[in-house]
């Protein structure tokens, strides 16, 4: 297990009566249904305000994370933290009435019976309640609807409603479980703008699960890459798309090709040619690296001496992406502008971009190793900014 | 392949052949065969007909049958038979609730036994339930005989009237709101209840502000079955001696003859059983929120009883003692008693025979007659395939007593060579109960995707074809069902069978009536018995599948 030198740092400040401002805080966090493990050793730090995209394949445990942190459920070892004050570890469990935690259901779980203005004043207590639901009904933008029922509404309003009910009593920590998975693919991309907008100006720290990596990318702060229970990375989204820790993250962030290096003096030979590194890469004694490679880190041109066959081209429009296989067998794809049509089963010539640098991997993790929980060294040691090939950061 | 088949292949598949002949028929009719209406209409038709027969009967007594409306002798029944159905739904949802809750969502011991026999009062037929009670607990009952000896209580509170008749109804029916509210209990998302705890609001709370609400409908659901079950019951109150409608109905049509008088008494039966329905129509016109969830697709947290076990226990255990232990050990009692005494005539094997025949009959028929409205009111809704439903619902509305009578009008002036046969007994019971069959028919049809029925046309079978090789084996288990809860329906049934059974030809149900009236309970045990065992049997099997479908 790779240290976690911000969370144990941070625990020492607290101790030290520091003030802090984590909102939300996991450690060790696992949980079993019967035989079936769901979340397990799960470490997570988000600050006030900060917005934590948790996304993976569907299983790894993202839903019932979110179900630890509400209380829903309570978790068989570890401890979770809310605003600094511990609401489960083994053997204590703090109610999900009696935790500050907000949680939107993916199908919205409003109440049918009740008005809208009644669903978003359900959590507040009488005094000052309309005001709220009034300030609330306005930050989600649905003035004017509040006499109206749930049923009354269209998908997109239904969660903004479901979105408003949570924010009205100022939760801590508010979860957010696939909440764009029921409005179509139109409305979803402007749904997910307004909501992250709304989350902003409310200032409100969330977790916010999804199986979508655009979605993750676009909305989070942060993004954690979870996989069988447990967190792979989490960072900030440029971080994750193009350092990956480990090649699962790589291929889960967007496709991602992986070509054998031969390291050659200083240089990293590939069968596209060499491969960039970041100055002063160090590859492993004795054992086996490998580049990754996104579609637009390749460049192919029609030659006769080329090492690949075109075997497949997917138009898209701005671009066509090519699947090329190599001498060697190796299939690559490849992203190329749309002006220059090769013909599947044409001799190609491919190289590697050599405008930035590479990812490289040995073992199953990047080499040069990259924190599993990068952003937060980050915030621990000033002043020595990662290195970050691609230039993205 | 004929050309029709290819023209009907071609519409099914939305191709649509335009220079067909039977374009010069309305849409509706083209879309469809015509035997298939035409079946519908007939139904329907069938199933209104004893309404129309009593309307038509009390018209023609013109004078008499207002008079008899508006007697205050009618008023003063009217609110008598209003104060039980009140009781009796006020005392079911009091009951079913709880109960129902604590068997979905507490850990109470033996939760799954309890909800079986929470259900199976439903086995007991009311004038059963009713002998049982007189028996245990009526004057020189058994348990006045046993505190005789000890204490020399000479007396019990009054059983008769409406204190028993609500007690027993209540015992007997509260099942159907359990039923319901345990249905709904299941399927309520559980994201509701979660949300309301994130919200910060404690599990009581919660329950009284968000499930409660969202169990209205069923509650409402149940409570009408509860009412209907009451208003038309005639064995109960006519043992527990109170007067309601179908008591003197009945009275006037057996005793004094009165016949005008009775159709226009069964008219306002009618007319409270319409009213009753409407009042909670519109309740869930307003509730309609309840947007048909999905089942639960996570088991939901189970509520610890912890120390509250008890007395949950205690509860569930004094409603079970009193709906099902009471009348079957009563029964039990007389029967040992009865063969000890080497009484003879015990059971009546030949009206053991005719209730099998009779309602085999009565299964068989209604299925069939219940398969077209079915299958029009799934694969064509639309304005006229939903009146033909509604029609069929008249038996869901119409006591027994009611239907009866209605048809002995209609035998009696129309069709004399089928009254006081078992065919017309046999039309009683297809009108009563074709709302059970069409229901459950209708649940299974849902499930079929009408796409299959066309890809199979579009193979080369006709319709009728189609239908049989492929809907109908998947719709089984529907039909099985609608065919044996009929056949248990029928078994049970008193007061239409009392009325237009075949002179001289008893059934289980008449035979127990007759002991039952006479007080003699030895010999009314084993058929009763009998009844409450055989409808026992498939009402276990139901609540125990509700598992594997939940």
């Amino acid at each position: 297990m790779i240290g976690l030198p911000g969370l144990a740092g941070s625990k020492k400040n607290r101790r030290d009566g520091v003030a802090t401002d984590i909102a939300l805080r996991c450690t060790g966090v696992s949980k079993s249904f019967g035989d079936s493990i769901a979340v397990s050793d799960f470490d997570i730090e988000v600050r006030r305000g900060q917005i934590l995209a948790l996304v993976g394949p569907s299983g790894c445990g993202k839903t019932t994370v979110l179900r630890l942190i509400a209380g829903l459920e309570a978790l068989d070892s570890g401890q979770i933290e809310i605003g600094g004050k511990v609401v489960a570890s083994e053997g204590r469990h703090t109610g999900p009435d009696k935790r500050s935690v907000g949680i939107v259901f993916q199908d919205y779980a409003l109440f049918p019976h009740m008005s809208v203005e009644a669903n978003i004043g359900y959590g507040l207590d009488r005094k000052g309640r309309s005001e709220r639901v009034q300030e609330v009904l306005e930050l989600v933008g649905l003035e004017g609807l509040g006499k109206r029922l749930p049923s009354e509404l269209s998908g997109g309003q239904q969660q903004r409603v479901a979105l408003a009910r949570t924010l009205a009593s100022r939760p801590d920590v508010l979860l957010l479980d696939e909440p764009f998975s029921n409005l179509d693919a139109g409305l979803r991309e402007r749904v997910r703008v307004e909501i992250r907008e709304i989350l902003k100006t409310a200032g409100t720290t969330t977790v916010f699960v999804t199986h979508d990596q655009q979605e993750a990318l676009f909305m989070g702060d942060l993004v954690g890459v979870q996989v069988g229970g447990r967190i792979e990375q989490v960072d900030i989204p440029e971080r994750v798309f193009h350092r990956p820790a480990t090649p699962f993250v790589a291929r889960f962030m967007g496709t991602a090709d992986f070509l054998p290096v031969e390291p050659n003096g200083n240089r990293l030979v590939t069968e596209a040619g060499p491969a960039r590194a970041v100055p002063g890469f160090q590859p492993p004694e004795s054992a086996p690296l490998e580049v990754m490679a996104r579609p637009d880190d390749f460049v192919i041109a029609p030659s006769e001496d080329g090492q690949g066959v075109v075997m497949d081209r997917v138009f898209q429009g701005w671009a066509y992406t090519y699947e090329v296989e190599l001498d060697s067998g190796l299939r690559i794809h490849c992203q190329m502008p749309h002006l220059l049509t090769i013909e599947v089963g044409v001799r190609v010539l491919v190289n590697l971009r050599r405008d930035h640098p590479q990812m490289f991997y040995s073992n199953g993790v990047a080499s040069p190793e990259v924190p599993r929980y990068g952003y937060l060294n980050e915030r621990q040691s000033t002043g020595s900014p990662n290195q970050a090939p691609g230039g993205a950061v | 392949m004929t050309a029709e088949r290819v023209i009907d292949t071609r519409i099914a598949a939305g191709r649509g052949a335009s220079w067909t002949p039977r374009r010069l028929l309305p849409r509706w009719l083209r879309r469809e065969p015509v035997w298939l209406w035409l079946a519908g209409f007939a139904v329907a038709g069938a199933a209104a007909l004893p309404a129309v027969y009593l309307a038509v009967r009390a018209a023609d007594s013109g004078d008499t049958a207002i008079d008899a409306i508006f007697d205050p002798d009618t008023v003063s029944m009217l609110w008598r038979t209003l104060q039980l159905i009140f009781l009796v739904t006020l005392g079911s949802v009091l009951i079913a609730v709880p109960l129902a809750w604590l068997t979905v969502r507490t850990d109470l011991p033996y939760r799954r036994a309890w909800a079986v026999a929470s259900v199976l009062p439903l086995a007991i037929p009311s004038y059963v339930g009713a002998l049982a009670f007189i028996s245990a607990f009526g004057p020189r009952g058994l348990l006045q005989g046993w505190l005789e000896g000890p204490f020399g209580v000479e007396r019990l509170p009054n059983l008769y009237g409406l204190t028993g008749a609500a007690v027993v109804l209540t015992l007997l029916s509260y099942p159907y709101v359990f039923l319901t509210v345990r249905a709904t209990l299941w399927r309520l998302e559980p994201e509701m209840e979660e949300a309301s705890w994130t919200l910060g609001r404690s599990p009581w709370q919660t329950f009284r502000r968000v499930t409660l609400p969202l169990l209205y409908p069923a509650i409402g659901a149940g409570a009408l079955l509860v009412a209907l079950y009451t208003l038309s019951d005639f064995g109960a109150v006519a043992l527990l001696q109170y007067d309601t409608f179908t008591r003197v109905i009945f009275n006037e049509y057996n005793t004094s003859f009165d016949r005008a008088g009775a159709a226009a008494l069964s008219l306002v039966l009618l007319g409270v059983a319409v009213a009753l329905i409407m009042v909670e129509a519109s309740a869930r016109r307003r509730a309609r929120y309840y947007s048909g969830a999905n089942a639960a697709r996570r088991d939901r947290r189970t509520v610890r009883l912890g120390r509250w076990r008890w007395p949950a226990s205690a509860f569930a255990g004094v409603v079970t003692f009193l709906a099902l232990g009471v009348p079957i050990f009563v029964l039990a009692y007389w029967l040992v008693r009865g063969i000890g005494a080497g009484e003879t005539g015990l059971f009546d094997w030949t009206a053991a025979y005719n209730s099998i025949r009779y309602s085999l009959a009565a299964a068989a028929a209604t299925v069939i007659a219940a398969v077209p409205i079915s299958v029009l009111s799934v694969r064509r809704p639309g304005l006229l395939s939903a009146a033909l439903e509604r029609f069929s619902y008249v038996g869901f509305a119409m006591p027994g007593i009611a239907v009866g009578l209605g048809l002995v009008f209609f035998g009696i002036r129309y069709a004399t060579d089928i009254y006081q046969t078992a065919y017309l007994l046999e039309f009683a019971y297809v009108v009563l109960f074709l709302p059970v069959a069409v229901g459950l028919i209708r649940a299974s049809l849902l499930q079929v995707n009408p796409r299959m029925e066309e890809a199979a046309m579009s193979l080369g079978r006709s319709r009728a074809n189609a239908f049989l090789t492929i809907t109908v084996p998947i719709i089984w288990p529907g039909l099985a069902a609608a065919g044996i809860m009929v056949f248990l329906l029928t078994m049970k049934e008193l007061p239409a069978t009392l009325i237009l059974g075949p002179i001289d030809s008893s059934t289980l149900a008449t035979s127990i009536w007759t002991a039952a009236e006479e007080a003699f309970f030895a010999r009314a045990a084993a058929p009763s018995l009998v009844l409450v065992l055989a409808s026992a049997a498939p009402m276990t099997f139901l609540v125990l599948r509700e598992r594997s479908t939940r």
